[in-house]
């Protein structure tokens, strides 16, 4: 067989089909952004436009940008009966009906309220259970409720009956229902745990069932949700079999499933229907289907890497709202997707060397005149995209006929064909017919070579010249035929040379005149015949200079007008006539001032590539010049790269970025034309709210007295289309003579309004600025004052001195209650105290037995595990001393420098030298007891020193000893990181320790802690997750006669199983050679016997594990 | 302008760097900026303009990412960016890792600032 590794390779290059991917723009609405509960069960739009979520914890009423919360209160029975929502309906008379865990409710707008609805045991005429699971209307207005246990109940509004109907009294298959329709015929549809049911009349139902061999089987009786479609076949989910698609005539019924590779996941909760008639599917853990006849469904899944995909592969609830938006209740919030407002679409590519993927970086892009795509990534190589596939090409080291780099920069097609590609080291030359790259690099010393490898701009004149800008060495023109180069370079001592060496941009006008960009030098024309430039550069007194140095990208419009986009200056039209330059920035609507790229359309407009999104200036000739802007949400790359962008075949224009690449016709980019309806939401009265439904009446007008002056108006645009760019108008009739632009903020306050009728009016244009000019508006009176009358005053002075007396004659009594209840509690306490501390006397006795009892080989053990834990210690504070002592030698080096400056610079900057001075001074006296307080415990841990208790404070002490545990910790691992929280109590008296005993017991503790919480550290980070900190309290405090001493950590605790077996003798959970299993038990020893105190653990698996040491004073 | 990354998690780096480079930073010739973890480094890279000219002198031994992986991190995501790591003397294993990972240069602690500012001299000279 003949081997391809004997085949000496030129070159690498893979053939493949294009592994394109569109991305697609999920937007999220989670708990962070308010959302009760991260699990949503059901949506549903109400008549006026709010959309509703039902979670397992509260309701929620989303108003495009915020939502409302609703939930139960056990002791306001005006609340939701539970906040478990199950199920979500909108009654024909636009009543919202909410199912929940504990009854029925329905939600009263007027009042802000809920009226509730409860099976009564043993009356009939009532809901049959609790736990209501679904709800229709029939064409009678009467609601068909569906129960988890007890099957259905039709409660008939009109004639306030509830009919129950069950397995008992009826034909209906099973009592669990999980789904409800009114199908377009009026038709009753039950989803039950046991087949599908139609009501054919009261009581009624035939059942629809799995049934090998009929052609109306089921693929599985446990339904969980019904859908009807524009077609009126009934789509049914179910629980692990897929879908079953009931066709209109009712005649058939037809799979879908994972099996044959239709459906990602066999168990589905929610079908909806999207506004082209697509079917949408959402499974549990198989992420989100749009269903495609006969074939595999276009599946949506949470991408990690990608903020924009779906949040979770759990899907529990879908819904259509009236705009065609799907909304997607998943097991972390809503998403919100809507296919036909995305205007542009990224497409992400990326390099198919194993080692180079997952990198949709693009830096540099370009189409060629047999429509190829040219795709160079940052450190990815090269791609070429056209109707065949794509091919890669990757750097091979070592040969000279493969690409230069893997990080491409640039791009030019030469009128020979040839593809010019410059890299981050070296210019390529590609031939196409022979597949080979020739590489120009600089060779040092030679001036005819590239004068540097970093090639960032090339570009082709008419007269067929090649111009090379580089990254650093200025621009180069080569001579094609001797393969030798010309550079220009800056001269700082040359006004009339290249202004800067890093050229970013290279473009020629009409008259033949080349434009070179430079990043920090400006811009400038290049004389060819003289070697000259004419240079452009920003002047801080001269507003009509170039707005800054930093040229990253050019243009030419369509009247020869010179366009230079800058790194954070914005964008600056340049007149060739009067040398002038108009600048535009963020403040005239440009949506971000890194400017990364420029082209222009067939109508002179321009399109901007920035850091932030894409803005289209429209240009119209006078100054009233005018921004869209466009980001992400609209399916554009989160951040453009600068120099990658440029036209395309057929008026195509193409910007990349760190996503991907987009590619649209400017043409095809309209205007939203969605008028936005604008609705009055909330009023605040002396910043207290009041829906506006509970405060407006009928006649649409709120009265308020002359003393409610101080009020607020808040209100939306129901726009779920990018609400964050809707901007709003206010104006008050009566008041305001024009309309007042106020931008995306949603609120009006008003104050010291004289009496007198006034009309609120609101307007609001959506996200590409179209006006609702009508909007909506608000009367309401502000009545005169009445205060002035002398009745008034006097009836002030009696209300007030009633209310004094009566608040004194209340709060004696309280006062004296109190009392009682206080004295009878110290006496409790006092009782309690007593028989403790019996307990410990008594413990205290049983302790001095034990000491003598283990005398003999205690002295030993204690002796091994100090030999132990200081071995460990001592291996990295030499390390952790080199730190301090660097600062140390740094800092006063420095200030002998700053000391010599002194005394040469004037008077005036030598206050600001003598402040450097004292912070160094500062700075040396920290390191240096920084240094002294490590060696310190290292020598008190260490030391033979006296077994005699010393008075010792006891603060301090811990400090140290922390210290030294923390640099032993470092040293052995040093991407060791924690917090301290110190609670120490101020003030406490001086305690009897062993020192170098009792040290030791701390630092037992502190390692202890440690290793504890690196564990938890290296669990979580395994996992993937790192929102763990480790944190340590340390507290101190006095408690009578004694002091107590805690050690808390958030570790992973102990387990209950072994939480008793700590202090014993070599018990110890680490592995083999890492702890002696001695340290607990010596400390306990050290702890009880030597200091007659107690040690005790505190531990909550997964949470936390303190230890609390109390030592008599 | 060259900005200069310094990545150590000892704060009093700042004003150590700060006057060290005093005369520099006055004339212009320097942007020196500072993270005190390789997390907040790399936050720093991402928002950089790919144009930028950067230096990123880091320290080895810090909490979290440690200054090898940061290399790491860096020479993949930000491969045109040059990293100088600073290592202890003697310390042998992590400058043969740092040289794996493709470290620009390397300078020895305690650092001798009259090379580091040859070093970034050298560097200026490609602008």
């Amino acid at each position: 067989m003949k081997t391809i590794k004997s085949l000496p390779f030129i070159f690498l290059l893979w053939f493949t089909v294009v592994h394109a991917q569109q991305k697609d723009v999920f937007r999220h609405f989670t708990v962070q952004q308010g959302l009760s509960q991260g699990t949503v069960t059901c949506i549903i739009q109400d008549s006026r436009g709010f959309i509703w979520f039902g979670t397992e914890d509260g309701l929620n009423r989303f108003n495009a940008y915020a939502v409302d919360v609703y939930k139960h209160e056990p002791s306001d029975s005006t609340t939701i009966s539970h906040s478990h929502i199950r199920c979500l309906f909108e009654s024909r008379d636009s009543l919202l009906w909410i199912g929940t865990d504990e009854g029925l409710n329905y939600f009263d707008r007027n009042s802000e309220k809920f009226i509730r609805f409860k099976n009564i045991p043993g009356n009939k005429n009532s809901l049959s259970s609790n736990l209501i699971t679904a709800m229709t209307e029939d064409n009678n207005g009467v609601l068909w409720i569906g129960t988890q246990t007890a099957g259905i109940t039709a409660f008939d509004r009109k004639q306030g009956s509830f009919t129950n109907f069950t397995t008992d009294n009826s034909s209906l298959s099973s009592n669990s229902i999980s789904s409800i329709i009114k199908a377009h015929d009026g038709k009753i549809w039950i989803g039950t745990g046991n087949g599908l049911n139609v009501m054919e009349g009261s009581g009624k139902f035939s059942v629809i069932k799995n049934s090998p061999g009929s052609a109306m089987s089921l693929s599985e009786n446990e339904i969980t949700c019904l859908y009807e479609d524009h077609e009126k076949n009934i789509w049914i989910g179910t629980l692990n079999s897929g879908i079953n698609k009931l066709n209109a005539g009712r005649t058939s019924v037809e799979r879908i499933d994972a099996e044959s590779g239709h459906l990602s996941q066999n168990t589905v909760f929610s079908i909806t229907e999207d506004n082209n008639g697509n079917i949408w599917a959402g499974t549990i853990g198989g992420g989100l289907n749009k269903l495609v006849e006969g074939g595999a469904p276009v599946v949506f899944r949470n991408d990690p890497m990608y903020l924009s995909s779906l949040s979770n592969n759990d899907v529990w609830s879908l819904y259509r709202s009236n705009t065609g938006a799907l909304w997607i209740g998943t097991r972390n919030g809503v998403d919100i997707y809507n296919d036909a407002i995305l205007r542009f679409k990224t497409i992400s590519v990326e390099p198919e060397q194993p080692s180079l993927k997952n990198n949709n970086n693009i830096y540099s892009i370009r189409e060629d005149h047999l429509k190829t795509l040219w795709i160079g990534f940052l450190a990815g190589g090269l791609m070429a995209i056209d109707a065949n596939g794509s091919r890669h090409y990757y750097t091979s080291d070592g040969s000279s006929n493969s690409l230069s780099n893997n990080s491409i920069f640039s791009f030019c097609e030469d009128h020979n064909g040839i593809i010019w590609i410059g890299t981050y080291d070296g210019l390529n030359a590609f031939d196409r017919k022979t597949g080979k790259f020739t590489v120009y690099r600089n060779i040092p010393g030679d001036p005819t070579s590239l004068s540097n490898n970093y090639v960032k701009c090339i570009f082709e004149d008419s007269r067929q010249q090649l111009w090379i800008g580089t990254f650093g060495g200025g621009l180069n023109l080569l001579d094609r035929t001797t393969g030798k180069f010309i550079s220009f370079k800056n001269n700082p001592q040359d006004a009339a040379s290249l202004p800067g060496n890093v050229i970013t941009s290279i473009l020629e006008d009409k008259q033949s005149n080349l434009w070179i960009g430079t990043y920090g030098g400006g811009f400038c024309r290049m004389d060819a015949a003289q070697k000259k430039f004419e240079v452009h550069r920003n002047n801080s007194a001269d507003l009509q200079s170039l707005s800054n140095n930093f040229v990253q990208c050019m243009a030419l419009d369509k009247n020869e007008t010179l366009w230079i986009g800058t790194y954070g200056g914005g964008i600056n039209a340049f007149s060739k006539s009067t040398g002038k330059m108009a600048r535009f920035t963020e403040r005239d609507g440009l949506s971000n001032n890194v400017v990364n790229g420029i082209l222009v359309d067939e109508k002179n407009y321009l399109w901007i590539s920035t850091n932030k999104g894409l803005s289209k200036l429209i240009t119209s000739g006078d100054s009233k010049n005018e921004f869209r802007v466009y980001d992400y949400n609209d399916g554009l790359n989160n951040r453009f790269i600068p120099g990658a962008f440029c036209y395309g075949d057929n008026g195509n224009f193409y910007f990349a970025g760190e996503d991907g690449y987009n590619i649209f016709h400017p043409g095809n980019i309209q205007d939203n034309p969605y008028l936005p309806p604008v609705v009055i939401t909330k009023f605040y009265l002396f910043e207290k709210p009041y829906y506006m439904d509970t405060i407006v009446t009928s006649k649409n007008v709120i009265t308020l007295t002359y003393k409610q002056n101080y009020f607020l108006f808040e209100f939306e645009a129901l726009n779920y289309v990018f609400p964050e760019k809707n901007k709003y108008a206010y104006k008050m009739d009566g008041l305001d003579k024009d309309w007042n632009y106020i931008g995306t903020r949603r609120t009006a306050q008003f104050t010291d309004i004289d009496p007198g009728v006034y009309t609120f009016r609101v307007k609001a244009c959506n996200n590409d600025g179209v006006w609702n000019d009508t909007g909506t508006a608000l009367t309401f009176v502000i009545r005169p004052p009445f205060w002035k009358t002398w009745w008034f005053y006097a009836l002030c002075g009696l209300t007030f001195a009633g209310a004094t007396l009566l608040y004194i004659r209340l709060r004696t009594k309280a006062i004296l209650r109190q009392y009682e209840i206080l004295e009878k509690r110290v006496e409790e306490r006092t009782e309690q105290l007593k028989t403790e501390k019996e307990k410990s006397e008594q413990k205290s006795v049983e302790l001095e037995k034990a000491l003598k009892d283990l005398s003999g080989t205690q002295e030993q053990l204690i002796q091994a595990e100090k030999m132990a834990s200081l071995g460990q210690l001592t291996a990295g504070i030499a390390h952790e001393i080199q730190n301090p002592l660097n600062f140390v030698n740094n800092f006063s080096e420095l200030s002998v420098d700053l000391l010599h400056e002194l005394q040469t610079v004037p008077p005036n900057e030598q206050e600001l030298i003598i402040s450097d001075l004292m912070q160094n001074l500062e700075k040396i006296n920290h390191h240096g007891k920084r240094a002294d307080s490590i060696v310190k415990g290292m020598l008190m841990h260490s030391r033979q020193g006296s077994p005699d208790k010393q008075a010792t404070e006891i603060n301090p002490f811990i400090e140290e000893t922390y210290n030294l545990a923390y640099h032993g910790k470092k040293a052995n691992s040093v991407s060791f990181n924690c917090e301290v929280v110190r609670h120490f109590s101020k003030n406490l008296p001086p305690v009897n320790i062993v020192q170098q005993n009792f040290s030791r017991v701390l630092i037992n503790l502190f390692n202890n802690a440690f290793d504890a919480m690196t564990e938890k550290e290296m669990r979580i980070r395994s996992n993937g997750k790192t929102e763990f900190k480790p944190l340590l309290t340390v507290t101190t405090e006095q408690s009578g006669k004694k002091l107590i001493l805690k050690v808390k950590d958030n570790g992973d605790g102990i387990p209950d199983v072994i939480r008793d077996k700590i202090f014993n003798p070599f018990f110890t959970t680490k592995q083999t050679g890492k702890g002696t299993g001695l340290g607990l038990s010596i400390s306990y020893d050290i702890v009880t016997k030597e200091h007659q105190g107690e040690i005790k653990v505190f531990s909550k698996q997964g949470e936390f594990t303190e230890f609390v040491i109390s030592l008599p004073v | 302008m060259i900005k200069i990354l310094v990545v150590d998690d000892e704060t009093d780096i700042v004003m150590l760097f700060r006057q060290q480079f005093r005369k520099e930073i006055r004339a212009g010739e320097f942007d020196f900026h500072f993270a005190h973890s390789g997390e907040q480094a790399l936050q720093f890279m991402r928002a950089l303009n790919p144009f930028d000219i950067v230096l990123v002198l880091s320290d080895i031994n810090m909490p979290g990412m440690t200054g090898l992986e940061l290399l790491r991190h860096t020479r993949q995501l930000f491969p045109t960016l040059k990293v100088v790591m600073v290592t202890a003397y003697g310390d042998q294993k992590n400058y043969d890792e740092a040289l794996r990972f493709g470290a620009s240069d390397f300078v020895t602690k305690p650092v001798d600032f009259i090379v580091l500012k040859e070093k970034m001299q050298q560097l200026k000279t490609v602008s």
